[in-house]
C-alpha cells in the first residue's frame, strides 16, 4: 500500500501506454479439481467489449488534456458539432479543422459520455482505423451507407434537442456559421 | 496480497465492493455443504435409510431457519431463487383469489416489477405507489391506496441499488389492520436488518442464499401458516405442496449455514454493522469531499449499513466502471440484472433524480471481506478517474441548474 503513488488525472492517459495487462497475473491461482471438464473457468475474460475497443478506451487519442484547451479550441474549430443527450445515456462531440483545398481533415479533437448507439458507429468505424489527417469529409466520415439525412438530424442537435446550426459548406457536415 | 503490475503502481489484487450483487461463500457453509453431495446424496422423499438421512438433514434445516425468522418450521418452503420466491408470493396470492388489486412501490426490484406488469396483462389491478427523493414509502400513501378489491401489498425491506430501508413494520400493521396480505422482499437485508417476521408484520417474506455468503441457487419465502396462496410449480408435492421437485438439498444444507451465520451475524450484528456503518460513512464522506459535483443517492440515514450510491456529474458510469475495473476495483453502476441496458436506474428515475445524475452513478457495497485498506485504495484511485472522464466529458452542466429542473418523465424526454 505504501508504495500506491497518489494518481493524478494528467497522467492517466500515460498510465494506459502499459499494453493490456495478462490476465494470469491479476486471477487467483487455478483451484484444484479432480476432471479437467469442471475446472473452474478463472481464465475468463475480464473485458467485456472486443479488444479494439479496450485498446482505445484506455489509450484515446485526439483528446483534451484540459477543459481550457477544449474551450480554444472550438474558437479556432471550422466545425463542431454533437450527437446524443445525457438523458438517453450517451453524447458525442467533435471538433474538426479543415485543409478546404484538398477538402480533407486536418485535425479533429472529441469528447464522449456514454457509449453512442450502433446507428452512429459508422463514425467510428473509420477513425479507429485511419490516420485523421487522411479523412475525408466526403465518403469516409459518414461511412458506407452514405444516409445524408440520418447525419445531418443525429449531427447538428445539442443534448436539449436544439438545433446547433444549419448551414453546411460541404456536401456532409455542418458547419459554424463563420 | 500486493502484487506489481507495472513499474509505476501497486495494485491491490480484488477489492470487491458489490456484495449486493452477490458474495463469496462462507468457507465454514461450503464446508456443511459438502457431505451431502458424494456421501449423503440421498433423495429426502425416499423412505430407505439414505432417503430418510437426506430428510432428516432438511427437516433440521428447516427447524433451524424458522428459529431465526421466529417462524414455525412448517412455514418455511425452500426455492430456486429470491426471484421464484417473490414470484410464488405475489403470483400465489393473484392465482388463488382470481381478480383484484396490488400494490407495490416504484423503486421494487425487476422481480417484483415485472411480475406486476405480467398480472396487469392478466387483468389484475396494480398502484406503483412513488417513493420520496430518498427512495422511501411513505405508509400514508400504502392506506390511502388501498381499495375495497386490495388482495396483496408487496413492499421491499431495504432497496438493491441505493440501500433505503422501508418502514416495513409500519406498513405491516397497516395492512394487518385492513385485512390484506403482506410480502416482502427481505434479499438485501437479511444480512444486516432484524428478521422476526412477527415484528415486522409480515405475512410472506423473501430471502436469497447468494447474498448473505451462501450457495446460489437457494431462496426460501416464509409464509405464514394462515394464509393460502397457490403453487406455481406442480409434481411430486414436496415443500408441503407448494414448490414441486426434488429438493436441493446441499443447498438447503448451505442454508443452515447461513442460519448459524445469520445466527452468528445476530450476535455480532451490532459490531459487524458498527464496522461496516464506520467504512460506509468515511467512503461517503471522502468521496463527497474530495470530489466535487457529487450526490449521495438514498436515505442519509436509514440506509444498509453496507450500501453508499453515489452519482457524480456530467460522466456516465460504465466508464468509470470500467476503469476502477482495470485498477481491480469491483463496483457497480446500479442493479446486476439492469447493467446491460442503456436506461438509466428505474430506481433513481423513480427517486425523481435528473437524468445527467442517474446515468452518473457508482454503487459500492461492502461486505465480510473489506477493510480500511480497501477503501484507501478506492479513495486513491477514484478522484482521478473521475477528473480524467470529466475532461474527456462533453456535458458540462453545473450542479445548482440540475437541482433547479423540473423532472421530466420518461415518455416527456422522447415526445
Amino acid at each position: 500500500m505504501a508504495a500506491l503513488k497518489s494518481l493524478k488525472s494528467a497522467d492517466l492517459a500515460g498510465h494506459f501506454t502499459h499494453k493490456v495487462r495478462k490476465m494470469e497475473s491479476i486471477n487467483p491461482a487455478p483451484v484444484p479439481v479432480s476432471h479437467q471438464d469442471v475446472q473452474a473457468k478463472v481464465e475468463a475474460r475480464k473485458w467485456f467489449y472486443t479488444d479494439v475497443v479496450k485498446e482505445h478506451f484506455f489509450n484515446p487519442k485526439n483528446i483534451f488534456k484540459t477543459d481550457e484547451e477544449a474551450i480554444a479550441y472550438e474558437k479556432e474549430a471550422n466545425g463542431v458539432g454533437q450527437v446524443g443527450s445525457p438523458a438517453c445515456g450517451d453524447a458525442m462531440k467533435i471538433w474538426l479543422k479543415i485543409d478546404e483545398k484538398s477538402d480533407t481533415v486536418k485535425e479533429l479533437k472529441w469528447q464522449t459520455f456514454g457509449s453512442l448507439l450502433p446507428g452512429a458507429s459508422i463514425m467510428m468505424k473509420d477513425f479507429s482505423t485511419k490516420p485523421v489527417e487522411k479523412i475525408n469529409i466526403g465518403d469516409e466520415l459518414m461511412g458506407g451507407d452514405g444516409n445524408i439525412n440520418y447525419a445531418e438530424e443525429v449531427l447538428v442537435r445539442d443534448y436539449s434537442g436544439k438545433i446547433l446550426c444549419r448551414r453546411s459548406i460541404s456536401t456532409r457536415l455542418l458547419w459554424k456559421n463563420n | 496480497m500486493n502484487i506489481k503490475l507495472s513499474n509505476k503502481e501497486v495494485y491491490l489484487e480484488e477489492v470487491y465492493l458489490d456484495h449486493a450483487a452477490t458474495t463469496y461463500m462462507d468457507p465454514k457453509v461450503k464446508e456443511a455443504m459438502d457431505p451431502y453431495f458424494c456421501d449423503n446424496y440421498g433423495n429426502p422423499g425416499s423412505f430407505h435409510g439414505r432417503g430418510l438421512l437426506a430428510q432428516e438433514a432438511i427437516i433440521e434445516a428447516r427447524a433451524k431457519i424458522a428459529k431465526q425468522l421466529n417462524a414455525d418450521p412448517s412455514e418455511i418452503i425452500f426455492t430456486g431463487s429470491g426471484t421464484e420466491s417473490i414470484n410464488l408470493a405475489i403470483k400465489g396470492v393473484a392465482f388463488r383469489k382470481g381478480k383484484g388489486h396490488i400494490i407495490t412501490q416504484k423503486t421494487e426490484h425487476h422481480a417484483v416489477l415485472h411480475t406486476c406488469e405480467y398480472l396487469e396483462k392478466k387483468g389484475f389491478e396494480v398502484t406503483y405507489l412513488p417513493v420520496d427523493d430518498f427512495g422511501m414509502v411513505n405508509p400514508e400513501d400504502v392506506k390511502n391506496a388501498i381499495k375495497k378489491d386490495t388482495i396483496l401489498v408487496t413492499i421491499m425491506y431495504a432497496n438493491n441499488e441505493v440501500g433505503t430501508i422501508q418502514p416495513i413494520a409500519e406498513i405491516g400493521a397497516i395492512c394487518k389492520e385492513n385485512n390484506i396480505l403482506f410480502h416482502t422482499d427481505a434479499c438485501q437485508a437479511a444480512g444486516a436488518l432484524d428478521l422476526d417476521v412477527k415484528k415486522l408484520n409480515v405475512d410472506m417474506l423473501t430471502i436469497n442464499g447468494s447474498k448473505i455468503y451462501g450457495p446460489k441457487g437457494v431462496g426460501l419465502l416464509y409464509l405464514k401458516k394462515s394464509v393460502r396462496i397457490d403453487a406455481l410449480i406442480h409434481g411430486g408435492g414436496q415443500e408441503n405442496n407448494m414448490r414441486a421437485g426434488t429438493e436441493n438439498v446441499p443447498g438447503i444444507i448451505g442454508i443452515i449455514g447461513i442460519a448459524k451465520a445469520l445466527e452468528l451475524a445476530q450476535k455480532n450484528k451490532e459490531t459487524e454493522n458498527a464496522r461496516l456503518i464506520k467504512l460506509r460513512d468515511r467512503l461517503i464522506e471522502s468521496i463527497m469531499t474530495t470530489i466535487k459535483d457529487t450526490k449521495l443517492n438514498g436515505h442519509p440515514t436509514q440506509r444498509l449499513p453496507n450500501n453508499a450510491n453515489i452519482s457524480f456529474l456530467g460522466i456516465e458510469g460504465e466508464a468509470m466502471l470500467l476503469l476502477l475495473s482495470e485498477y481491480n476495483i469491483y463496483c457497480s453502476t446500479g442493479s446486476a440484472c439492469t447493467s446491460k441496458t442503456l436506461d438509466p436506474s428505474h430506481v433513481l428515475v423513480g427517486m425523481n433524480m435528473p437524468y445527467e445524475l442517474a446515468h452518473g452513478s457508482l454503487r459500492f457495497t461492502l461486505g465480510k471481506r473489506t477493510t480500511d485498506a480497501d477503501v484507501d485504495y478506492l479513495l486513491k484511485t477514484l478522484p482521478p478517474i473521475i477528473t480524467w472522464l470529466r475532461t474527456l466529458s462533453p456535458i458540462k452542466v453545473k450542479m445548482s441548474e440540475i437541482m433547479k429542473r423540473k423532472p421530466v418523465s420518461y415518455r416527456e424526454r422522447f415526445a
